[in-house]
């Protein structure tokens, strides 16, 4: 039954993918006549529909950007890069947009450990770790059962070599993709959209303020309290509260 | 009853006294007054008709001797009747409030001494001394007043507010100087006090009098606290000419110079907050009417030049005071030190003017830069509500330069921007959409699905290899029981030939022939029926079965050349099968 429902929404969406290309062509003729608001509204109802892709972000980011609303230009932008992270477009008006925003917050110097994981763990999405281990799995036991069945020696000896690797890869890359996982879990990035806002060192609006946030710059959520208040980390290291109403996550 | 008796009774006494005195010598204390204030002066006189000696006053340890005795003498002569009357005057003054007692005075005259009655004397709290209208101070008094005008008693807060020192004279008297002894000072209060180069006299009334008056002193005030606030008062010292009592030689009265210090009242002032309701947020104090804008100049630059942002304030109202809107810009524009400037005319009205704040801007990279709008807040005194002024929304071009190039290089210590200047992207064209929600396949069911059941087959495919280790170990076991699949397959075939005896014997034979190179372990060329006879002979084969099986061999032969019936190929077949089943018990 489930294999059925499956198949239809498969087919439905065969037949419905004309729909968000059109009104993305048709976004990009609103922003070739300069009329973003419309632009956005077309890009917006592809989102609504529950497609995405880079590009569109990107489109969106721009739309915002000439509509000079800082903080969702940012915000399409860094979804856009999450999706295209290689994208020089992307980065670049990305960075136009930074621009604008008031707060000069001097990040972190990246640590041993984030470096390494922007080196190695970041390189891949956690689906792609998990279908990375799949594979690794399928190739150790394939490879063993061709050690087991084969004659030659050369043969046996390929594989039994290539049987080792694939298990030592599967193990590497199941751990990292727990790592991944929990990396995931812990990053959430987000934007702020309040114009002027402030963290306080609780999470009530009678406590002392850290410091000063205003639209458009990045934080990241810790954790939240009462669903109301948000202990963000700002890209120094400074951490406080903030209502969660002021930003959104990516 | 008994209360009156004993009062006309008194005066009966009294009356007698007199009348015994009339014919002889009288000595009596008279006193100004039996009831006085404290700050009043008492006379008492002592007088007699007959001139005596060896007067004696009473001690006056209850007041303090201002004067006397002085002694007076009055002799006159009237139709040959003599009046004589002599006197002793003292002048006292109460040290103390209370009922007091002026002593008997005695005096002996023609041998015989006279005392006077006592006196009681009682001094109440001090009283007003009724003044003299001739004193010249008096006069100079009455005729002028220092009076603080005030434009508005209850102001709110910082709202301007005027005070306004009139010095009154009237017509009487001439003021022939003036100097300001103590300017008051307006604590609680941003005060500034507007100079007076000239004094010059006006006219005006006050309480329904006319006068000459001339503005001392003036301010404008701007109340920097709620509540009751008190003006100190302005002290002056004044010169006046007053006219005498005296007159000159034409009969006209001739002046005299009275010196003054006069004090205006102190004045108070309530204050009025600022209503709360409506406030902005980030009021920033202003009270007034006030206009606001924000310009900057140039809009479109290189990277590298300066531009200027002015924000100006205009109107009137408390200018000096108040706080400039915050202007915020985005971190990647260096911006200076403001520079404010005012331009405030400042009278009794209150401020007016300007001011302007002018910022200093210089773009590092290129782009565009929205300003922020900058909001200004004030508190309109004439709709007595919050009012705000938003500047335009103003975009700053900056043509050329450097971009900058990562979210955060900009903040970084090395401020050199690198050498890429590409300019801002426009949208893309092409692109591929995929669904946003995507089931994740990781901790997935198919997930831990392919996980496991791959490892679930390592043992599976040990136990296949140890199951064909095992039957490759006797090759010959292996290779019978192939063989036993052959006939079976050839029998197969036989069966579905029924009908075409050639076809059906030829598949006859070489199922019998497979089942036989199965279980007798031969190679296909040792098979001959003499040679299987002997084998089967061997292998104790029951000869029933040997016969059989030679037969149908046999049959088989024929078959390739003479066509059978189908009776006797369904009891050929049928034999081959119990044949085939007595072979397998070998």
């Amino acid at each position: 039954m489930k294999k059925v429902i499956f198949c239809l929404l498969f087919l439905a969406s065969f037949l419905t993918v004309g729909q968000p290309n059109d009104l993305f062509e048709k976004g990009n003729a609103y922003y070739i006549e300069g009329n973003y608001q419309k632009a956005i509204d077309a890009y917006q109802s592809i989102l609504d529909s529950g497609q995405h892709s880079g590009e569109l972000y990107f489109n969106l980011g721009n739309a915002y950007y000439k509509q000079e609303a800082i903080a969702p230009s940012i915000f399409y932008y860094e979804k856009a890069k999450l999706m295209l992270p290689k994208d020089e477009e992307v980065i670049n008006n990305l960075s136009y947009a930074n621009n604008r925003t008031i707060d000069n917050i001097a990040p972190m110097p990246a640590s041993f450990w984030d470096s390494l994981n922007d080196a190695i763990v970041n390189k891949l999405t956690l689906n792609q770790w998990a279908k990375l281990s799949v594979a690794m799995v399928l190739l150790c036991v394939l490879s063993f059962s061709f050690f087991i069945w084969s004659d030659g020696s050369v043969r046996k000896r390929f594989s039994f070599i290539l049987a080792i690797v694939a298990m030592f890869a599967f193990g590497v890359s199941l751990t990292l993709t727990f790592h991944k996982n929990n990396l995931d879990k812990n990053n959430r990035p987000a934007i702020i959209f309040d114009r002027q806002n402030s963290l306080s060192t609780e999470p009530n609006s009678l406590s002392d303020k850290v410091i000063d946030v205003h639209e458009g710059l990045k934080v990241f959520v810790l954790e939240y309290y009462d669903s109301e208040w948000a202990k963000v980390e700002l890209p120094d290291g400074k951490t406080g509260w903030i209502k969660s109403s002021a930003f959104r996550l990516l | 009853m008994v209360r009156y008796a004993l009062t006309y009774g008194l005066y009966f006494l009294l009356l007698a006294q007199t009348v015994l005195a009339q014919d002889g010598v009288s000595f009596e204390a008279k006193v100004s007054k039996q009831e006085l204030g404290i700050n009043e002066r008492l006379r008492v006189d002592f007088i007699m008709n007959e001139d005596g000696d060896n007067f004696v006053p009473p001690s006056f340890d209850q007041f303090h001797l201002l004067g006397g005795p002085n002694q007076s003498i009055s002799n006159s002569w009237i139709n040959g009747v003599r009046s004589y009357s002599k006197t002793y005057s003292y002048f006292l003054s109460p040290k103390n409030k209370g009922v007091f007692t002026i002593g008997q005075a005695s005096i002996e005259v023609a041998g015989s001494v006279y005392k006077t009655q006592l006196i009681k004397i009682t001094v109440t709290a001090a009283v007003e001394q009724p003044k003299d209208p001739n004193d010249p101070e008096y006069v100079a008094d009455q005729n002028m007043e220092l009076v603080a005008e005030l434009s508005n008693p209850n102001p709110y807060l910082n709202e301007a507010v005027s005070v306004v020192y009139k010095l009154y004279v009237s017509d009487d008297v001439y003021l022939s100087g003036l100097n300001i002894l103590d300017q008051p000072k307006y604590n609680n209060f941003w005060s500034q006090i507007i100079p007076i180069n000239k004094l010059e006299i006006e006219r005006g009334t006050y309480k329904n009098r006319s006068y000459n008056y001339v503005v001392v002193s003036r301010a404008v005030l701007y109340p920097q606290k709620e509540g009751q606030l008190t003006i100190e008062p302005l002290s002056l010292d004044i010169s006046l000419e007053v006219p005498s009592q005296q007159r000159n030689m034409f009969g006209g009265f001739l002046r005299q110079t009275v010196r003054r210090t006069v004090t205006a009242p102190s004045r108070t002032i309530q204050v009025k907050p600022l209503p709360e309701v409506g406030k902005p947020e980030n009021f920033s104090g202003a009270v007034g009417t006030f206009d606001f804008s924000m310009t900057a100049s140039p809009e479109v630059l290189k990277a590298g030049e300066a531009f200027q942002v002015k924000l100006k304030v205009s109107g009137k109202g408390n200018l000096k005071l108040l706080k400039m809107p915050e202007f915020q810009l985005p971190s990647s524009l260096e911006m200076y030190e403001p520079e404010r400037k005012e331009n405030i005319n400042t009278s009794l009205t209150g401020m007016s003017g300007d001011v302007t704040v002018n910022y200093t801007v210089v773009p590092a990279f290129r782009g565009e830069y929205p300003l922020p709008e900058v909001h200004f807040d004030y508190f309109d005194l004439a709709s007595k509500s919050y009012k705000s002024i938003s500047s335009e929304s103003l975009t700053i071009e900056v043509t050329e330069g450097p971009v900058n190039n990562g979210a955060v290089s900009n903040f970084s210590e090395d401020k050199t921007p690198k050498s890429n200047t590409k300019a801002f992207s426009g949208f893309k064209t092409q692109t591929a959409f995929q669904p946003i929600v995507t089931p994740n396949f990781f901790n997935s069911k198919s997930f831990w699905l392919w996980l496991f059941i791959p490892l679930l087959m390592l043992p599976i495919v040990l136990l296949f290899k140890r199951r064909r280790e095992a039957l490759s170990a006797d090759v010959v076991g292996a290779k019978s029981k192939s063989d036993w699949k052959m006939a079976h397959r050839y029998l197969k075939e036989a069966s579905s030939a029924l009908g075409d005896s050639k076809r059906f014997y030829e598949a006859l034979e070489r199922a019998l022939y497979n089942v036989l190179k199965s279980k007798l372990k031969v190679p296909i060329t040792a098979l001959n029926k003499e040679g299987i006879s002997q084998i089967l002979a061997e292998k104790k084969c029951k000869p029933t079965t040997i016969s059989e099986l030679n037969s149908l061999l046999q049959s088989c032969e024929f078959a390739r050349y003479t066509p059978s019936a189908l009776e006797s190929m369904n009891s050929d077949y049928e034999k081959a099968a119990v044949l085939i089943v007595e072979l397998s018990k070998i």
